[in-house]
């Protein structure tokens, strides 16, 4: 317990996860893009198949910048990267992009105004959910550093058809849901304790991410032949890895400057 | 969209299994379910329906139908389409290109009052409250089969020469007004879109009715409006007048004309069974018809999106569980996507619908085989090499916020006054960093504050990657701040081997562009086995900051010198309890034949302030058993 005067500085905890998310992608052969924070309008929006007016829109509460006729707007997510990175490249594609994005929403221990998204895509010749599974099974595996286990479920987001969610079986409990910790002492009573694994919540699974096949439009868009060629493509944020995986309690933490927080890594 | 589990039942032959069952599978297959709140009898069932399928499951019959596909059960037949006589009393005509269907219906001689209980039951156990026996009976109708409907009260509509209602969909006109149900007058613009008689607005279309025209207990005859608009149009409306009701909701996600046909038997039963309502008839505007959208698919293509093989035969009969009909045509399959279905357009979409109910558990995960172009982001490099040298030369990373209070480019809606703004420095967030942490020296367990942050900035013309330093020492330490802060970059520009030009430093921060380093770096060929290097720590087990005060004590002691400060170490440490949160020892001297040690405690609970009696019942029994070695002596 005693310490001693250190001489080593400490890296952030975004940091940390953003350079083992780097190497492992970099590892499974993918290119790290990236992209402007202020985006257009028919980047962040048009260009992924949600056009003005559609209520998917809602979706996305978004930062708008003066003057609004300039249609300007702080990214709602790293995904316009996947169009600029396709307009400037042919396929094969295999690209991650993370990146800060803004959403126009309260703030509480886990919703920040700023937070990091990890973005990724995948195009070529019969790429398929199967592929998306496959990698992203990889990933998490490495990333936890444990045998998981991906869920897929339906779900929609405008710019990938099918849409899913994705759960990863818990890193924590393995996905039994059982909690591992030990009652706190003196509290070996409180059945709260043992009401199973609190990283899961006793599921066994944690929603992770959002994902999908890319939907055709949005390859037409960029200037890539969707009879020829097909991609998936995940959306993941990163201030949650690092919740998930550190046990942070609050979002918040992160952008507070407090080396009460960074120290401790 | 909050469903009640026993209404599902109504839609479905067979009982219905368990809630948990139920939603599991909805789960897997279908949506997201939010939560399930009991109340006794029933379960009311939050699903979260996203916009592609608002068009046929913002309502109980469509999530019952989707039970019904993926639990495999059968689905209770509805009503047959019903034709009403045309009736001579309304004159209706669709000015407006924002309409293009509109039925309105009228009604004689009904008798409004307090619902039946199984209406007032329907409604409340959604959580709305029950008005009249006809306003009930349109909400219930539209929850049940997610058509949005209106009734006027016909003595209040103006009447045409001939003793007509004079009814019309056209749009607002500039500076009209209009006070709606919710009591609130509003000023309409000419691109929304109004039902009105010959004279007045009776009704926001789509969004809400007017307060004039409502349906009261003395009411006798009612015209009911089951019509169409243009979802781009509601949501406009809706929007600028800042209100959102269950109609809008519905109209501004689009919505087939068939669902008019599907809710009129059940709204003529209900209207005659509780109000005693003469049906008069109905006039039926509908310039255009709704086209049938047929789509060829093939079994390749969609086994190829979902990554495992689906045959034809295997497609139909998962199609056919939706009540989605399927040809067999020379090349491929035809499906004829169901008319309420306006989410199902592509041959994407219908893989989509083959994979959720066939189960994407049943996808077996593939590696990416084909070797594709490793590119090498130079700026990653860059970012990431720099925060490796400064994290070795005892510099801490922070993150903070991209809002501020003054800059160059403005937010058009901030959070608040003091987030109006993008950043235009890191240096403004370095100051304040310095300070807030400076506190925090004997909690940290460190001598000096010294941090850097790596983040954009925003300027008129663009964007930029920074990064800024910051060094804050306290009074008692030696040396100067600035000599630090150019020490380091020092460092990095041999690390990088670059020149960073003049960067002014004052008091102990300094500022540069990382994006002019760019230009000069030669650009590397890999990232190198130790950029993204971090030291795993197997055991982190994150300390939650309290947010309590901390207090310090230091306890200082003279011992002989042939004492090991391993000893005194553990004498100390007998006494320290959970609260005693950092023990550090932090200076040393010889004088004579004694030493002397110096040791700091910081005390700090997580879910209280400490007091004085609790520090000092670790601290006293620390100086007495000092006091009590031979030879020690407390300074």
């Amino acid at each position: 317990m005693i310490e001693t005067q250190e001489n080593k500085g400490h890296l952030h905890p975004l940091t940390l996860t953003m350079f083992q998310i780097n190497q492992i992608f970099t590892d499974l052969g993918f290119t790290i893009a990236e992209g402007p924070e202020i985006e257009t309008e028919f980047y962040n929006f048009d260009s992924l198949n949600i056009p003005e007016h559609h209520p998917a829109r809602d979706m996305w509460d978004t930062f708008w910048l003066e003057p609004l006729n300039a249609k300007k707007l702080l990214r709602t997510h790293t995904s316009p990267v996947q169009v600029r990175f396709m307009e400037e490249h042919k396929p094969p594609i295999r690209i991650i992009a993370p990146g800060k994005v803004f959403r126009h929403e309260a703030t509480d221990a886990t919703h920040e105004a700023q937070f990091y998204q990890l973005e990724g895509l995948v195009v070529g010749e019969n790429i398929s959910l199967a592929h998306l599974k496959g990698t992203l099974e990889e990933f998490f595996e490495r990333f936890f550093g444990k045998k998981t286990e991906l869920r897929l479920r339906p779900s929609y987001f405008p710019f990938v058809e099918p849409g899913v969610e994705i759960d990863a079986s818990c890193f924590k409990c393995g996905g039994s849901g059982d909690g591992l910790k030990p009652s706190k002492e003196g509290s070996d009573d409180s059945p709260l304790e043992r009401l199973g694994c609190s990283t899961c919540k006793g599921t066994g699974f944690i929603e992770i991410m959002g994902a999908g096949v890319v939907h055709p439009m949005v390859l037409e868009s960029s200037g890539i032949d969707s009879k020829k060629y097909s991609g998936f493509a995940f959306g993941c944020g990163i201030d949650r890895l690092v919740m998930l995986k550190y046990g942070v309690d609050d979002v918040r933490l992160l952008y507070s400057g407090d080396l009460r927080l960074t120290n401790q890594f | 969209m909050k469903i009640s589990y026993n209404w599902l039942q109504e839609y479905i032959k067979s009982p219905l299994p368990k809630v948990e069952e139920l939603t599991n599978l909805l789960t897997m297959h279908s949506f997201e379910i939010e939560g399930v709140e009991d109340m006794g009898k029933d379960s009311i069932i939050d699903v979260k329906i996203l916009p592609n399928r608002a068009s046929d499951c913002l309502c109980h019959y469509g999530v019952a139908s989707e039970v019904a596909s993926v639990c495999g059960l059968e689905r209770v037949e509805l009503l047959e389409k019903l034709n009403l006589p045309k009736t001579e009393k309304i004159k209706l005509s669709l000015d407006t290109k924002n309409s293009n269907c509109a039925y309105m219906i009228f009604i004689r001689d009904v008798s409004v009052g307090v619902s039946p209980e199984w209406l007032r039951e329907k409604l409340t156990i959604l959580g709305h409250r029950s008005i009249n026996s006809v306003v009930d009976l349109t909400n219930y109708l539209t929850f049940a089969f997610g058509h949005p409907m209106h009734a006027f009260d016909a003595e209040k509509i103006s009447l045409d020469k001939d003793f007509n209602y004079q009814m019309s969909i056209r749009n607002a006109k500039t500076g009209e007004k209009i006070t709606l149900l919710n009591g609130v007058e509003y000023e309409l613009m000419e691109d929304m879109v109004v039902i009105a008689d010959g004279e007045k607005a009776l009704d926001v279309a789509g969004v809400m009715g007017g307060d004039d025209s409502k349906v009261t207990e003395s009411t006798k005859n009612i015209i009911l409006s089951l019509s169409h608009f243009n979802p781009v149009s509601i949501r406009k409306t809706a929007k600028k007048l800042g209100i959102r009701t269950e109609a809008s909701y519905r109209f501004e996600n689009g919505m087939s004309r068939s669902l008019a046909d599907r809710v009129l038997p059940y709204l003529i039963k209900n209207i005659v069974e509780i109000t005693g309502g003469v049906v008069d008839g109905v006039v039926i505007e509908e310039p255009f018809k709704e086209t049938v959208r047929k789509i060829p698919v093939t079994a390749e293509k969609i086994s190829t999106v979902l990554g495992f093989n689906v045959n034809e035969q295997e497609i139909i009969a998962i199609l056919a569980k939706q009540q989605i009909q399927t040809e067999k045509s020379e090349t491929s399959l035809v499906v004829t996507a169901p008319e309420d279905r306006l989410d199902l357009t592509t041959e994407e979409s219908i893989a989509e619908e083959v994979g959720r109910l066939y189960g994407y558990e049943n996808i077996k995960p593939k590696q990416l085989t084909d070797t594709v172009a490793l590119g090498l982001n130079v700026r990653f490099f860059v970012a990431d090499k720099i925060r490796n040298v400064l994290m070795k030369n005892g510099f801490s990373e922070i993150y903070t916020y991209a809002f501020g209070r003054a800059g160059e480019v403005v937010i058009a809606n901030p959070l608040s006054g003091d987030k109006k703004c993008l950043r235009t420095n890191l240096g403004n967030a370095m100051g304040e960093v310095l300070e807030e942490n400076f506190k925090y020296l004997d909690l940290l367990g460190i001598k000096e504050i010294k941090a850097f942050e790596i983040g954009k900035i925003f300027k008129n013309d663009g964007e930029y990657m920074h990064l800024c330093l910051g060094v804050k020492y306290p009074k008692s330490k030696k040396g100067n701040v600035d000599e630090e802060v150019a020490r380091v970059i020092n460092l990095i520009e041999s690390e990088l081997d670059v020149s960073l030009g003049d960067i002014s430093i004052v008091g102990g921060v300094a500022e540069f562009n990382l994006d002019r380093v760019l230009e000069d770096i030669t650009a590397p060929t890999e990232y190198g086995n130790d950029l993204w290097k971090i030291d795993t720590k197997e055991d982190f087990v994150w300390k939650t900051i309290s947010p309590y005060p901390f207090a310090v004590r230091d306890v200082a002691v003279f011992v002989p010198n042939e004492t090991s400060v391993k000893n005194v170490i553990d004498l100390i440490q007998k006494h320290t309890t959970d609260i005693v949160v950092r023990f550090s020892h932090f200076d040393l001297f010889t004088k004579g034949d004694k030493t002397s040690h110096a040791f700091r405690l910081v005390f700090q609970a997580n879910d209280r302030t400490l007091t004085d009696e609790e520090i000092n019942s670790v601290m006293n029994p620390i100086y007495k058993t000092l006091k009590s070695q031979e030879g020690f002596d407390i300074r």
